[in-house]
């Protein structure tokens, strides 16, 4: 699953900062999905789980926090969710691996414009770790 | 917080060399050499990968011959890259359908670190780079992301690709390059280019028949051309 390459980033992230404070255990770690990128919650959680502890890292509270994805034309300045976009199902797959491939298939609806940035939502990161 | 640079060094860890094809102008072959390169180090017996970093417009694919709207890289726990004639390839048009993709800076860097982090390479003697042209944000990524790639430089003996040359000789990137291929070359400029501290790797002609073997690579092998990039492998991999 990509879900799990996700997670794996995430863990080693959190590691190197771990590492470097000598730390062995995080409070609190609260990760954000984001829409566009549409990673399964479960599958990401798990894999979290399971790579922190083959780590020997205890993880106190974990936090999935979904974020929507929304797009600004950057020539009309339109702002646009992901469901407004009706975007197929094979595009969607596409846009879970690479989010940014979005730009080759969808256009601002209201001027036709390409030039369409995430603003919110693109894909998973740390929002914040606390020792 | 988006720290992506410990996964990435992992991802790479078992690449033995990052060597990234580059070019201060466009249309001087760095794509014809980059995939060249990884075929010829597959066909020599060593593992060997293919990464298309130009991303607003890939075109490995359609020198590889690789239908990107039938094959794609399978998902297991990341992305295995598609195996063909014995190199791993990856590219983002196997995600975009070969469609040109309008990018800005801030979005060129995020496929690059997601392609990077998600990309499950084997164990390579070396992973070729295809760029874009110029010392924009790719070029920027590799040499703050992948701090152990080195660079081969492509020029033709024109004035003008030969002006960008002593530009990259000025920046802080000129010490990561460990050599120059002078493509469709017409006349000998190897001491130009010695004068600018740089290494000539090889003097390439232009050879006429390589249009009709793009896509084909039993016939993309068998060229003059991919005879001089095995001559230049040899020396690369010494």
């Amino acid at each position: 699953m990509h879900e799990w390459a996700l997670a794996d980033a995430i863990v080693e992230a959190a590691c190197s900062l771990l590492n470097e404070r000598r730390a062995k255990r995080i409070a609190l770690l609260n990760v954000v999905i984001g829409s566009l990128q549409s990673a399964d919650r479960e599958v990401l959680k798990f894999a979290l789980t399971e790579l922190f502890k083959s780590r020997g890292i205890k993880v106190e509270e974990l936090r999935l926090n979904e974020e929507e994805a929304l797009l600004r034309c950057r020539l009309c300045l339109k702002i646009w969710k992901l469901e407004d976009l009706d975007i197929p199902d094979d595009v969607k797959e596409a846009v879970h691996f690479i989010p940014e491939v979005i730009h080759a298939y969808v256009r601002c609806l209201n001027c036709g414009s390409q030039d369409l940035e995430i603003i919110s939502g693109r894909g998973v990161y740390i929002a914040s770790m606390e020792l | 917080m988006d720290l992506k640079n410990p996964a990435i060094m992992k991802r790479l860890e078992g690449i033995e060399r990052i060597i990234a094809v580059i070019s201060g102008k466009g249309g001087v072959g760095k794509t014809l050499i980059a995939s060249a390169m990884a075929l010829t180090i597959a066909k020599i017996g060593f593992p060997s990968g293919l990464l298309d970093m130009d991303f607003t417009n890939s075109s490995c694919h359609l020198v590889l011959g690789v239908d990107v709207s039938k094959e794609k890289p399978i998902e297991d726990i990341g992305i295995l890259p598609v195996k063909v004639h014995g190199v791993e390839f990856m590219s983002v048009a196997f995600y975009s359908r070969g469609e040109a993709l309008p990018l800005r800076g801030v979005e060129i860097d995020n496929i690059f670190r997601e392609l990077l982090i998600i990309t499950r390479w084997s164990k390579l003697k070396a992973l070729i780079l295809d760029t874009p042209s110029g010392f924009g944000d790719v070029i920027l990524n590799i040499t703050t992301y992948l701090p152990r790639a080195e660079f081969i430089a492509v020029t033709t003996p024109d004035t003008l690709s030969l002006e960008t040359l002593k530009r990259l000789a000025g920046t802080y990137m000129s010490g990561k390059i460990s050599g120059v291929i002078v493509n469709m070359s017409y006349k000998s400029i190897r001491s130009s280019i010695e004068k600018m501290g740089f290494k000539v790797l090889a003097e390439i002609p232009r050879y006429n028949d390589l249009e009709g073997c793009i896509g084909n690579v039993d016939r993309f092998m068998k060229t003059g051309f991919a005879e001089k990039i095995e001559e230049t492998v040899q020396k690369v991999l010494d």
